[in-house]
């Protein structure tokens, strides 16, 4: 009975929609990592890296990416990871501009995963740093994707912010990303190495060679009884971030852990997940509530209006622009007439409304 | 409130909504389970497994000075994931591999065969080893330290009759 409620609520939640506040934050995280990690892969330094693996290395023979089916000629191509690299830097900021959606949300998604697949087609080391910030990039596409009719709607009529578009199953596919993120690294310890895997030496074997400059690490390496400690923690946590995707509550105390095993391991291992960290905090905390809460005490009613429209190129860009930034509906046309007007008279169909409580119910 | 009714936050979502939340909870299901890296797809098997000690070479030449360990293959592979799993190459060929100690024969044989075929121009190399793994007091640190001089074997002569 409780599980049929529980199922009935969760179904509930998918089809609930809210304003596109938190979606918008994860989106400007998500592309900000990630164009940080292009930028870097395309740089010299793991340029000249892949040119010394693909000259002084053999190849793998293995599958490794979505991408190894194509001939090795393209795989090893760098000339195509810059291209990918350069579309996904444009599309990335088309879609954060709002600008010829669907596309630019698609072509920021796919683009960016084959930067990453092509950079780890040509090395010897794989990653796991940036798999959250892509999935959670393919996500996002996937909601600009199925709601670009409503998105490019609500743009049009300047209420982009007041309106509901932001899906509940949004976030529900991060929770779930997150959660079976930790449960498959959880598993894949107790596979590999049962319960064993909590003995505190391999702990005390990477803090040593990886950390022993560290602050704490001597701490480590001296007492058993604490990696084991925390091994246990960390182990359980991960195993429990399975449960952690249906059950609210328990999602809050496996996100402080996890959070807490990141900063952990930053500091004992210098293994930095900078953006697990934020996307755990955003996803498993109550962040989404905390926003919309605070974005529903913010909000001005949404007006319906028949949309402005300008003559002017200068015009129509700052109407967008204007819809783009009004992220709490502050400023409201003065009349619900103004169409087809001058750039001219712009400022007039625009007003900021008084930051007034009493006007906000 | 009713769905879909002016102020309502509820929505039916529509059939692509669905397709498109089940495909992607297939797809992050069934790719890891068939393959172990395949990005953005993965079982993220970092740190599983529980090795115990770890060795770290050293190599000087007749006169002290520091060699590379990577020309005799002792560089150690710090490499947490499993071994050829989401990488297109293979790193460089080594001994040295976390949780694995080589006998002093294997290091033996490994250094002269490098050696033999030209890893460095010298008469002879000082490896000196020390492996670090677990005491019996809780703490970790070097349990062993191994030193070995390996000459370099002498060219066959082809034209001998």
């Amino acid at each position: 009975m409780i599980v049929m409620l529980r199922l009935r609520e969760g179904l509930v939640g998918l089809n609930r929609r809210s304003p596109p506040h938190y979606g918008q934050l994860l989106l400007v995280i998500v592309l900000g990592f990630a164009m940080w990690s292009c930028q870097s892969r395309m740089g010299a330094y793991y340029r000249e890296l892949r040119e010394a693996v693909r000259t002084g290395c053999e190849r793998s023979g293995e599958v490794a990416t979505v991408l190894s089916f194509l001939p090795y000629a393209i795989l090893e191509n760098e000339q195509l990871l810059q291209l990918c690299g350069w579309v996904f830097n444009v599309a990335a900021l088309l879609w954060l501009s709002q600008v010829f959606l669907p596309w630019s949300s698609w072509l920021s998604a796919a683009s960016f995963t084959a930067v990453l697949a092509l950079h780890w087609e040509n090395t010897t080391k794989l990653s796991h740093n940036m798999h959250a910030v892509n999935m959670f990039m393919i996500i996002l596409a996937l909601w600009y994707g199925l709601y670009t009719k409503e998105i490019r709607a609500a743009l049009a009529d300047g209420r982009f912010w007041t309106t509901p578009l932001c899906p509940g199953w949004m976030p529900a596919l991060c929770v779930f990303y997150l959660g079976v993120v930790y449960g498959a690294a959880g598993l894949a310890k107790v596979s590999l190495s049962g319960l064993e895997w909590v003995n505190g030496v391999s702990l005390q074997l990477w803090v040593f060679l990886f950390g022993r400059e560290r602050p704490l690490a001597e701490f480590v390496l001296s007492r058993r009884d604490f990696a084991v400690a925390l091994q246990a923690v960390t182990l359980a946590a991960e195993i429990a971030a399975l449960a952690a995707i249906f059950w609210r509550h328990l999602r809050i105390v496996i996100g402080l852990v996890l959070i807490g095993f990141h900063l952990g391991s930053t500091l004992l291992i210098g293994i930095p997940f900078v953006a697990n960290v934020i996307l755990l905090a955003l996803v498993f905390l109550p962040a989404r509530e905390a926003i919309d809460g605070f974005v529903r005490r913010r909000l001005r009613p949404a007006v319906p209006f028949a949309g402005v429209r300008s003559a002017t190129i200068r015009g129509r860009l700052r109407v967008a622009l204007r819809s783009r930034l009004n992220v709490f509906g502050q400023w409201q046309p003065a009349s619900t007439n103004c169409v087809r007007i001058r750039s001219a008279d712009m400022e007039s169909c625009y007003t900021s409304v008084p930051d007034s409580k009493a006007n906000t119910r | 409130m009713d769905p879909q009714s002016p102020g309502s936050d509820q929505f039916l979502m529509r059939r692509g909504e669905w397709i498109a939340i089940l495909l992607f909870v297939a797809l992050n299901l069934a790719a890891p389970v068939a393959q172990l890296e395949l990005y953005p797809f993965s079982r993220f098997p970092m740190f599983a497994g529980t090795p115990t000690h770890v060795a770290i070479y050293r190599v000087t030449d007749p006169s002290g000075r520091e060699l590379p360990t990577r020309d005799f293959g002792l560089k150690l592979n710090s490499d947490d994931n499993p071994p050829r799993a989401g990488h297109g190459y293979l790193p460089p060929p080594t001994l040295d591999e976390i949780g694995a100690v080589a006998t002093p024969a294997a290091v033996r044989a490994w250094v002269e065969e490098r050696l033999a075929s030209g890893a460095a121009s010298v008469a002879f190399v000082e490896v000196t080893r020390t492996v670090y793994g677990p005491a019996s007091d809780g703490s970790f640190g070097p349990v062993t330290r191994e030193a070995w001089r390996i000459h370099t074997p002498p060219q066959k002569d082809e034209t001998r009759p």
